[in-house]
């Protein structure tokens, strides 16, 4: 279908949802277990890492861009900055969104944070 | 916070009203209160603000977040074999981190800080805020933290969560 005139075509994968994959068989595996454990939560986990992972609206704030040394990872052949969802009180997804191939990589999931740092 | 008080009470309001203009004048006191500040002078001269609560807020919270940076570059400046974890205060959180990395949190916090104070919103301090604990929470994990640094060299290309 031709643009109409006046406006212009959005440039290809700048708009959309993004698509959400593992960066290891061991993200892939604990996505799994948790989406077994708590469906619903995990399927609004989805849903926001394909259509607004970088949304920091929360208030009190429950997405964060890790700092360094963790403020980049390493994913295929590219570094992608990594940030953390608080799922709920003591679950935490890490991810690298990489906005120009619209990918969301899952690093980890843990749905009761052993350790916090209280 | 004193010096800030010192200041109001120095250079804000022309007007002083009176104990007495809250009755009489309850308007001009409300409006100045609104626009800014209102000073008043009780009858033995002690000298009283009247301010929108969000200011008064701000204020306070700008002088926590103050605070809570002091406290936590006194512990960073101790020998490491020095520290504990108490003397950082609310920002305990930071002392899982190795050193220079605490330093460089500080920075940037106290940077932030000193924008945010100029008069613009805190939101950025508190966002940071929020990076740096999640950052040291994530650190203090060795799981966490060794699936976080590890490089993935072979992503799942062709799995959809």
């Amino acid at each position: 279908m031709p643009t109409p005139p006046g406006r212009h075509a959005a440039p290809r994968g700048t708009v959309g949802p993004l698509t959400v994959r593992p960066a290891s068989a061991r993200a892939q595996k604990e996505w799994e277990q948790a989406r077994a454990a708590e469906p619903e939560l995990m399927s609004a986990l989805g849903e926001r890492l394909r259509l607004r992972p970088l949304d920091r609206s929360d208030n009190p704030n429950r997405t964060h861009q890790l700092r360094p040394p963790l403020a980049e990872k390493v994913v295929g052949a590219k570094r992608l900055p990594q940030w953390q969802h608080e799922v709920s009180s003591g679950g935490r997804v890490f991810y690298c969104p990489d906005r120009a191939d619209r990918i969301v990589w899952v690093i980890r999931v843990e749905l009761a944070h052993p350790k916090e740092t209280e | 916070m004193i010096v800030r008080m010192r200041r109001i009470a120095e250079s804000g309001p022309q007007v002083a009203y009176q104990a007495t203009d809250l009755a009489r004048h309850h308007r001009a006191v409300i409006d100045a209160a609104r626009s800014g500040q209102a000073l008043l002078r009780d009858k033995d001269g002690t000298a009283l603000v009247l301010a929108p609560a969000a200011d008064i807020e701000r204020t306070y919270e700008i002088a926590e977040l103050a605070l809570g940076l002091i406290r936590a570059r006194q512990a960073v400046d101790r020998e490491v074999g020095q520290r504990s974890a108490g003397l950082y205060g609310d920002l305990a959180w930071l002392s899982v981190l190795p050193d220079e990395v605490q330093r460089r949190c500080l920075d940037e916090l106290t940077e932030a800080l000193l924008v945010a104070s100029s008069g613009i919103s805190l939101r950025p301090v508190e966002l940071l805020l929020g990076d740096w604990r999640a950052t040291a929470e994530a650190w203090a994990d060795l799981d966490t933290r060794e699936a976080l640094e590890a490089e993935e060299t072979a992503p799942l290309v062709d799995v959809e969560l």
